[in-house]
Formats: C-alpha cells, sequence, structure tokens
C-alpha cells in the first residue's frame, strides 16, 4: 500500500474517531449498555492502523476471501481481526462494530488455532446462532484478538453461493 | 449538467425530452435505503463503474435501522456509520433522493428507462392483518405500527397507553421488542435512546402491570432470537414466564438433546423460564391460542380479547386495553413488477426479476420484498454482497453508458426531496438538539423545511 494511501485511510479514521468522541451522549448509552450486559471487545479500530513497532510484535494472519484469494496480513499483537480487515480493504463487514449485535463478521477459524482463542461469550454465541452457514469452527472476527500464540493463523469468509440461499440456509420469519 | 457531450433526443415513449451524456458511467438506480439497498451499494461502489441513484419513500434514509430496531439497540444502529461514510466517500458517483415514491413520482417502467440496471429493495411494508371481528376496535394495531410510533415514524396516531392489561399477538421478535419497551420505559431507561420526547412521555407515563404474549402454536415454534428473548427475561421489576402446560414443559425438555445449535440454547432459555408469573409486573407467554374475537367497550376501544385454547379446546377471554399484533408482513409488487401466483416478486433466479425481454434495463431484487419478511440483519447483509457481486459481474465491460437517470423528470414534476446533504444537515439538527436532554438525538417527525424547492 502507498504511504500516501495509508496516511489518506489514516486520516479518515482519525475523522471517524474524533467524530465518536464527539458523541459523548452515545458514548455514554453504549457504556451503559456494556455494564448491563457484560465487557466485550470495543474499539475504534484506530490501534489496527499502527504498523508493528518490531518483529516480536509481529503476528501474520491469511484471511482468506468469499472468491478463495488468500491476503497474507501483517498484524500485530492486540489487533483486532475485524477491525484489521478493514483496514486493508478485506471485504468482511462489522455492522455494529463489535458490539456483539450482528454476525456480519462471521468468520471460520483454522481448527488447528480453534482451541487457542479464548471461548466465546454467550453473546458471541448468541449472535453466533444467527449466522448463515454456521460451522464449529465459526466465530464473530471482531472478538478475535491477535496474540502471539495466533501467529500463522487462517481465518475464512463464508462464501455466498445461490446454492447455498436455495437450498442451504432458510432464514427464520422475523 | 456539465461536462461531456450532451445529445438531446426524444424519449422511448412518452415523449420526453432527455439529455443524454455519452461519456457517463453505466447507472444503478437502487429502490430503498434500508439495510438491503445500503450493503448491496456498498459491495457495487467497491466493484463496479456504476453511478447510483437511491430512492427512499420516507423523508429520511436508512429503512429499518431508523425505524424498526428498538431504541435500546442503538449498537445496531452503528452500522449507519458504515453508510455514512460510503456517502462521503463517493460523492461524485452516489446520490440519494429522500421523499420519493417508485410508483408515485416516478414509475417503475421510468426507472427502467433512466437506467442501466435497477435493483429493488424496498422491503416489506405491508403488515399482515388479524382478521378477526371487532379488529377496527380503537387501540388494536399493529406491530409495524407501534415499533413506528415509538421510533419516530411521521404521523403514526399515539396508542392510548392509560391501560394496565396489554395483549401481544404473535411470537416473533417484534412482539419482544414491543413487550420490552412496554415494560422499560416508565423506568426511565429510555431516556437517553432516540426515542421522539412527546412520544417517550406517553411510554413513560404507562402504566401498564400486565403483558400476555400470544401464539397460536406451541412453545417450539416460537421465532424469537436468543438475545431478545434473553433480555425480556431480565427485566428488572417484571416477572416474565413461559406458563406452558406439563405436556410441552416434557416435550421441550425431552427434544433439547436431538436439536441442533441454535435451536437448542434458545429451548433451553425458553426452558429455564417455565413458570408462574407473579408480582406486580408480570408478562406471560402463553401458547395454543388463537384469537377469534375482540370486544370493545362503549367508547369503541378494546376491551377483551377471546382466544381459543386449542390445547384444551376451551374459549378464554383475556382482558386487555390495547392488543398489538405482530403476525409478520405480506410482500407488496410495485406496479409494473412482475409477480408470481405468491404474490411475491416474480424471479427468474436468486436476485434477478423475471422482467420481458423487451425491458430496457436489467432489474434485480433483494431483501425482505424479493425473499419475504425473513431473518436478521446477517442475512440481508449476505444476500445484498451476493446480488453485488452478480451485478457486477453482468456488468463486467460496461464502462460507459447514456442513460440519463430520472432527474429531470423529478424536476419537472416539482417532486420535493431531500439530498445526502440535506440528510446531513437534518442528522446533525437532530444530534445537536438530542444533545441538549442528554438524548442520542431527538429524532424529527416533519421534514418540510429540509425539502428540496
Amino acid at each position: 500500500m502507498s504511504t500516501v494511501l495509508r496516511l489518506a485511510m489514516r486520516a479518515g479514521n482519525f475523522a471517524r474517531f474524533s467524530n465518536f468522541a464527539m458523541k459523548p451522549t452515545q458514548a455514554n448509552f453504549q457504556a451503559q449498555i456494556r455494564q448491563i450486559t457484560t465487557s466485550f471487545v470495543q474499539k475504534t479500530g484506530d490501534f489496527e492502523y499502527e504498523d508493528p513497532k518490531s518483529e516480536d510484535e509481529v503476528v501474520n494472519i491469511t484471511y482468506v476471501l468469499r472468491d478463495g484469494t488468500e491476503r497474507k496480513i501483517r498484524g500485530k499483537v492486540g489487533d483486532n481481526v475485524m477491525f484489521l480487515a478493514h483496514r486493508y480493504d478485506i471485504e468482511m463487514e462489522g455492522a455494529c462494530e463489535a458490539s456483539l449485535a450482528c454476525s456480519t463478521c462471521h468468520v471460520y477459524v483454522d481448527p488447528a488455532f480453534k482451541d487457542k482463542l479464548p471461548e466465546p461469550l454467550e453473546e458471541e454465541d448468541d449472535m453466533l446462532d444467527m449466522a448463515p452457514a454456521l460451522k464449529d469452527n465459526s466465530r464473530l472476527g471482531c472478538q478475535i484478538v491477535l496474540t502471539k500464540e495466533l501467529d500463522g493463523i487462517t481465518v475464512t469468509l463464508p462464501t455466498m453461493t445461490r446454492n447455498f440461499y436455495v437450498d442451504g440456509h432458510v432464514p427464520k420469519p422475523h | 449538467m456539465v461536462g461531456g457531450i450532451l445529445v438531446r433526443r426524444i424519449g422511448k415513449s412518452a415523449g420526453i425530452v432527455t439529455k443524454r451524456n455519452l461519456s457517463s458511467r453505466p447507472r444503478l438506480a437502487i429502490v430503498g435505503s434500508g439495510p438491503a439497498g445500503m450493503f448491496a451499494c456498498n459491495g457495487l461502489l467497491r466493484k463496479s463503474y456504476f453511478a447510483v441513484d437511491v430512492f427512499e419513500n420516507s423523508p429520511v434514509p436508512f429503512g429499518l435501522v431508523r425505524y424498526g430496531v428498538a431504541p435500546d439497540h442503538q449498537e445496531v444502529k452503528n452500522v449507519i456509520n458504515t453508510f455514512d461514510n460510503m456517502f462521503q466517500k463517493n460523492r461524485d458517483r452516489l446520490k440519494l433522493f429522500c421523499n420519493v415514491n417508485i410508483g408515485r413520482d416516478i414509475t417503475f417502467d421510468e426507472l427502467t428507462r433512466g437506467y442501466d440496471a435497477v435493483l429493488l429493495a424496498y422491503g416489506s411494508y405491508k403488515t399482515r392483518q388479524l382478521g378477526i371481528p371487532g379488529s377496527d376496535s380503537k387501540n388494536v394495531i399493529s406491530g409495524s405500527e407501534f415499533v413506528g410510533w415509538y421510533n419516530g415514524v411521521p404521523n403514526v396516531p399515539t396508542p392510548d397507553l392509560s391501560i394496565s392489561n396489554v395483549v401481544i399477538v404473535g411470537n416473533g421478535n417484534v412482539a419482544l421488542d414491543c413487550a420490552r419497551v412496554l415494560s422499560t420505559a416508565s423506568s426511565g431507561s429510555l431516556k437517553i435512546s432516540d426515542i421522539p420526547d412527546d412520544r417517550l412521555a406517553v411510554l413513560e407515563k404507562a402504566i401498564i402491570k400486565d403483558i400476555k404474549i400470544i401464539g397460536r402454536r406451541g412453545p417450539e415454534n416460537v421465532s424469537f432470537t436468543i438475545k431478545e428473548l434473553r433480555e425480556q427475561f431480565k427485566i428488572e421489576e417484571w416477572d416474565s414466564k413461559l406458563e406452558v402446560s406439563e405436556e410441552d414443559q416434557k416435550n421441550l425438555i425431552e427434544s433439547l438433546p436431538k436439536l441442533e445449535r441454535k435451536k437448542k440454547r434458545l429451548t433451553e432459555v425458553l426452558v429455564k423460564n417455565i413458570g408462574i408469573a407473579s408480582g406486580l409486573r408480570q408478562c406471560h407467554f402463553l401458547f395454543h391460542r388463537v384469537p377469534k374475537k375482540i370486544v370493545a367497550d362503549s367508547a369503541g376501544q378494546v376491551k377483551e380479547l377471546v382466544v381459543d385454547n386449542t390445547e384444551n379446546g376451551r374459549q378464554e377471554t383475556l382482558e386487555c386495553g390495547l392488543i398489538i399484533y405482530s403476525l409478520g408482513y405480506e410482500t407488496l409488487v410495485l406496479d409494473g413488477v412482475p409477480q408470481n401466483q405468491d404474490k411475491m416478486i416474480d424471479m427468474k433466479d436468486h436476485c434477478r426479476v423475471n422482467m420481458s425481454l423487451s425491458c430496457p434495463a436489467n432489474v434485480y431484487a433483494t431483501g425482505w420484498c424479493a425473499h419475504g419478511p425473513r431473518g436478521v440483519i446477517v442475512d440481508t447483509q449476505q444476500q445484498s454482497i451476493f446480488v453485488a457481486d452478480q451485478i457486477a459481474a453482468d456488468f463486467a465491460h460496461n464502462r460507459k453508458s447514456v442513460a440519463s437517470g430520472v432527474g429531470m423528470l423529478l424536476a419537472e414534476r416539482k417532486v420535493p426531496f431531500i439530498s445526502w446533504d440535506a440528510w446531513k444537515l437534518i442528522d446533525q439538527q437532530e444530534r445537536d438538539q438530542g444533545k441538549l436532554t442528554g438524548k442520542i438525538r431527538e429524532k424529527f417527525t416533519t421534514f418540510e423545511k429540509f425539502l428540496s424547492k
């Protein structure tokens, strides 16, 4: 990625952050909701736009996109897998911005790494229940935070095919 | 219109004079600015050359994200930030026309003549009716009307909440949202949400003590989602219980080992909350109740709902001053869009509408208007990504177009609309006004002063 592009993206991100900071009522509301429910990962995504400061921090992650292509990303300890995807323009949604209110960042975790992740919170499991094409190794991207132990992890975005919708998944009436 | 070669020619049928810019991008019209349309739009801007015009019937954008999502689920509305960024980043090729009704202001046929592709994403906005004697009594309202009312939809009549007993008919999330808002409002916990002040005042003064959520089938058939169901059982000062027969209880428990994960986890929550509601404020989940008749008082307001209990064959009378029915939505097919025997849009495949060969545009549909009102936001999002991929593939080699849009028609007919910039002005003013009283925003319910002249 060119420096110019990166700077532009970072600027965009700062704008998002200052926008967030300007909305104290919303922040309070979310803080209140958080208190009622539980603590969970909540970030604005700025951190993911910082490059690793040293090799010790580097955590390599591979995203398998919906068309099967692999994107190898040099992440770092502490990066949130969903916000990191956004930095690199990987098409992983994050509709609720990591507040555990949707499952649009659903991914499949490389089975070899599945047990290295902390157990999902009840809230994450509740959201995963809503995810189309759920598997044993399903997780929410926004709940995976990179650690050294996860170096080399692969996460796969669920593939949508016509058949998937025609035969595989019938959403429940609302 | 500025720049490029302008060509004047006679429009195909109505004799409309249109300007055609030969060097422009292919043009896509999206009908509806809810999640289905906006997720697809986001995908298409990312992977195609389209210039996109979004048409929204309401004066303000985002459909059910603004007018459907419950006020205590503000996190779900974070998705608006994604849509915001999308509009800001693509100002050169993405336009919003709110307050424009496709069918009334611009016909569907005109849309297909003005654009290379049309994506229908207008949801399902016809409520399925209760259809029993007495349904026209006062204070018998649909769930979508009540949700629309507390979410600030313009021109929705105010329900009378100075009553103590409510019956909610239906076993989906809309029923739970209505129950939760009714049972939490008086505690003041919705004060900082985005419920309009005047409507919040009505909710906060409500004196409701008893809510019955009834379903015509058994507890194994509920369409609740687990998060919303858990929430109802956690509301302070309320005792919420599933009041089921011993047989239902036994069946639920015995079914547990055989169920797949999602159903199993939901059923566990159901089983855990079986009992008899007691205390000052009670919420009863009742099953196998089929609504038969509504009885009104001398003023025409509902006082009783008569139901058949299909489990024991008896008729029961449920005393109530308010009935909210939420039996799902019916899909509405726009004039000019082909309809199949189920009265849904006639689809050729998962995303393409079965148009006649003479139709000048490719027509696609996604979301609830295409597949029925089913699923939560993630279902809609995944469908929309798929549709965006398909449209992008169909137009992979079209970088130029002569389509002229419908801007001229809107101007000719003097259709007042709200643009993206006008919406951002509304958005800012709503937030500013909300700030004064510590709310997320104060939703406006009239928009006349923001309309284009």
